[in-house]
């Protein structure tokens, strides 16, 4: 075309680039060899050398070896028959795996990324040493498990809901005792009474009162200023009507519902010191898959 | 009545001293003697006395062997107020004694078998005896006191009330053990947040390990992480995270065998000391959890990359040789430009920045032994690598030939090549040698180099 006189954009080529740019790379093709290895990276200090790194790390972008797969992952599945991933725990030393979330894989995602997650367990005691795994599914069965240990620490008591927490580290109350309703039947022609245990009523139950205020991580302070609305957030939160798991940093652990008809606030010698108190009462097991699943606090079945 | 008692004894080295203690209830003894037996001959091989108040003795290094059991006792010795004199006295055949209470002063006779002329004195404040020379006509009196008398010996030997320990729980003598960390050195520098130190253990006489732990300080002193005991011996490695940049800390391990060795990396008041450097990526696990103290909660988090690639073989199945590379050479490029017998892998992204290595055996020439599609606004870049042979001065050469070539799908035409490049030149190399290919983009410039690296088993 002409522009004020110009050729301008008259060849062929033009507005082709001159200069080689950069971009996603979408494709990776090798052929033409017997080849026996692999190996990508966006590290570019590294000096040339055929010992291929045998971790993976932030850099690597693929690593093929060839070893009768032609895999160049970090896994030794192929990520097109993986259906759900599982996370799951256990305490170390522990045989049992507990399945705490379970996450669809879409298949129409990046398959290099689509197996990739991050998930916060706010369903694990203080103080104690779990094993987590990672467990592809492929075609309905359970394939390898990669796993990493961590102890689980906190202070404090938080009491954690399906969709909130909520967390205090001062002036911690707390009592809990065993349930198993009984009847003592006093007979005419009998010294002693009988002790009747009717049914399998065997649970916890406690109270809690402790002074809750936001903490703030930036400056691990507690955000005393706002403490009301957060004691208001507190109040509602435990009236939802939904269970509940009611945790110390010591490993004490419930799954609970409120069961107090009242939670009372009261101030301790000053207006900003308000201490909140409730009953609660334990409804099911805090490490059982299908107790949690049916409080709403997993999205795990369990039984699978 | 006094008692005295002994204590359970950690195992320990035999070419090294050792000390062995005792205790006391009533009254302070003054002596001690410290017999130790071999359990399994319950010999006597090794006997002491010491006229000490301590309730210690020292044993001499190599006085026991190790891998040995033993047991020992102690005798303690409570003095009394009775001695007996023992005098040699010239002339006469053997000694004689009598038997004396110390603040009494005696007169000897020679019916008392001491010389004539000789007195027994006994000094309250120094607790001494002596034998005075008391023979009249003499010019002074002669102090003859233990040890000497001139032509005479005399000696005074306190008398002891004894009292005997029990036998001691039985203890091992064992070479000192290796303990340490495998894959920590004072000094040494990680290069990442993470790491997994190691301890190795070993002894020589086949004591077993009963427990270990791993304890990092930071530079302050403050404790970074504690493993707690672990009994697991098969596996003594634990992995640390959210190490800093810039950081130093201090490893220490701390054991205990079965036989109760105490075991310590620390020397001195000195732990090793580690500085962090991030001077290589962060190095991704599958999974990695980290422990949120000020969450309450734990973050679980994968690092996946599942690439699982295709092959297309224009001539049935992949091929796989021996198991450990895949056989690509019947490849060729169809009427369409689809390519057969290669492997494909994407969905992953590349920025400007990127070193890509091949190692490849009996490469086809002019195939192009890499293709890399690069997606941009309007146009794709392709990255090609061509390997090619040809004689120079007739010796048969190969090299590589990248290609940067450019597909505007406004104009699909045609390619462009934007950029070609030549490698180093290598000799023809045999259909068994291994290839490496290495093909780096950094900041825009690129480099090409093969070399041979022969036959690799």
């Amino acid at each position: 075309m002409f522009f004020s006189g110009y050729a301008f954009a008259g060849g062929a080529h033009t507005l082709s680039s001159s200069i080689v740019g950069s971009g996603t790379a979408w494709r990776v093709c090798a052929s033409g060899c017997v080849i026996d290895e692999l190996y990508g990276t966006t590290d570019i200090s590294s000096a040339r050398s055929t010992s291929f790194p045998e971790g993976w790390d932030e850099n690597t972008i693929l690593h093929a070896r060839y070893n009768n797969t032609i895999a160049a992952g970090n896994v030794e599945f192929y990520s097109s028959l993986v259906t759900t991933v599982r996370v799951k725990r256990r305490e170390v030393g522990s045989s049992e795996w507990v399945t705490i979330h379970e996450k669809i894989v879409d298949q129409n995602g990046n398959p290099a990324t689509q197996l990739s997650f991050d998930y916060y367990d706010y369903l694990a005691r203080g103080g104690v040493e779990y094993e987590y795994a990672f467990v592809p599914v492929l075609s309905g069965a359970e394939g390898d498990y990669y796993t990493a240990r961590v102890k689980s620490e906190f202070n404090g008591v938080y009491i954690v809901g399906y969709n909130a927490q909520f967390h205090s580290d001062i002036d911690i109350e707390s009592s809990n005792r065993r349930n198993r309703p009984v009847s003592i039947v006093q007979t005419i022609n009998r010294k002693y009474p009988f002790v009747i245990h009717n049914g399998q009523s065997n649970y916890e139950s406690g109270s809690v009162s402790a002074m809750f205020a936001e903490f703030d991580p930036a400056t691990c302070s507690f955000k005393i200023d706002t403490a009301r609305e957060y004691r208001k957030r507190l109040n509602d939160f435990l009236y939802d009507g939904r269970a509940k798991v009611l945790k110390f940093w010591d490993g004490r652990m419930w799954l609970v519902d409120i069961s107090s008809a009242e939670i009372t606030e009261m101030t301790n010698g000053h207006r900003q010191l308000v201490h909140s108190s409730f009953d609660w009462t334990e409804i099911g097991d805090a490490d059982s898959e299908s107790d949690l699943y049916l409080a709403g606090l997993s999205n795990y079945r369990g039984g699978e | 009545m006094a008692t005295i008692s002994v204590f359970q004894k950690d195992a320990f080295d035999a070419t090294a001293s050792q000390s062995f203690n005792f205790a006391y209830a009533g009254a302070q003894c003054t002596r001690s003697k410290l017999d130790i037996y071999s359990n399994e001959e319950n010999e006597l091989v090794y006997s002491h006395t010491q006229d000490s108040i301590a309730l210690n003795q020292e044993v001499p290094a190599g006085t026991l062997t190790n891998g040995t059991a033993y047991y020992y006792t102690f005798t303690a010795y409570y003095p009394g107020d009775i001695y007996r004199l023992i005098i040699n006295a010239y002339g006469m055949s053997g000694g004689s004694y009598k038997t004396i209470i110390s603040g009494v002063t005696y007169s000897f006779t020679l019916d008392d078998t001491i010389p004539y002329g000789y007195e027994l004195c006994y000094n309250a404040s120094t607790g001494e005896l002596s034998a005075v020379h008391t023979v009249s006509g003499s010019s002074s009196l002669i102090d003859i006191t233990a040890g000497s008398a001139g032509s005479n010996d005399v000696s005074f030997d306190r008398q002891y009330t004894v009292v005997t320990s029990q036998q001691s729980p039985v203890f091992y003598c064992y070479s000192d053990p290796v303990f340490c960390f495998s894959n920590i050195t004072d000094g040494m520098t990680i290069g990442n947040a993470y790491y997994s130190p190691e301890i190795e253990y070993s002894q020589a006489e086949g004591e077993e390990l009963n427990s270990w732990q791993i304890i990092v300080y930071t530079y302050s002193g403050t404790e970074f992480y504690n493993s707690g005991t672990r009994y697991d011996v098969d596996n003594m490695s634990i992995t640390l995270n959210g190490m800093q940049d810039g950081a130093q800390y201090y490893f220490r391990a701390i054991g205990e065998t079965v036989d109760r060795t105490k075991l310590d990396t620390r020397t001195g008041e000195i732990d090793l000391l580690v500085s962090v450097v991030y001077s290589s990526p962060v190095m991704h696990g599958v999974i990695e959890a980290e422990n949120k103290q000020l969450f309450g909660s734990v973050h679980v988090s994968s690092h996946i990359a599942a690439i699982d690639g295709h092959s297309y073989c224009g001539n049935g199945d992949l091929r796989f040789v021996n198991g450990t590379a895949a056989d690509l050479r019947w490849s060729y490029r169809d009427d369409y430009g689809d390519v057969h017998d290669c492997v494909e892998y994407e969905g992953f992204e590349v920025g400007d920045n990127f070193t890509l290595s091949v190692l490849a055996r009996d490469i086809c020439p002019n195939a192009y032994v890499i293709e890399m599609g690069v997606e941009q606004p309007y146009f794709d870049l392709f990255y090609n690598v061509y390997w090619r042979l040809c004689d120079i001065n007739g010796s048969k050469v190969a090299f590589a030939e990248l290609q940067v070539s450019s597909y505007n799908f406004m104009d699909s035409r045609e390619n462009i090549i934007l950029v070609s490049i030549c490698s180093n030149m290598i000799d023809k190399p045999t259909a068994e040698d291994t290839i490496h290919i290495w093909l780096r983009r950094a900041n825009g410039n690129f480099s090409l180099i093969i070399e041979n690296e022969g036959v690799i088993s």
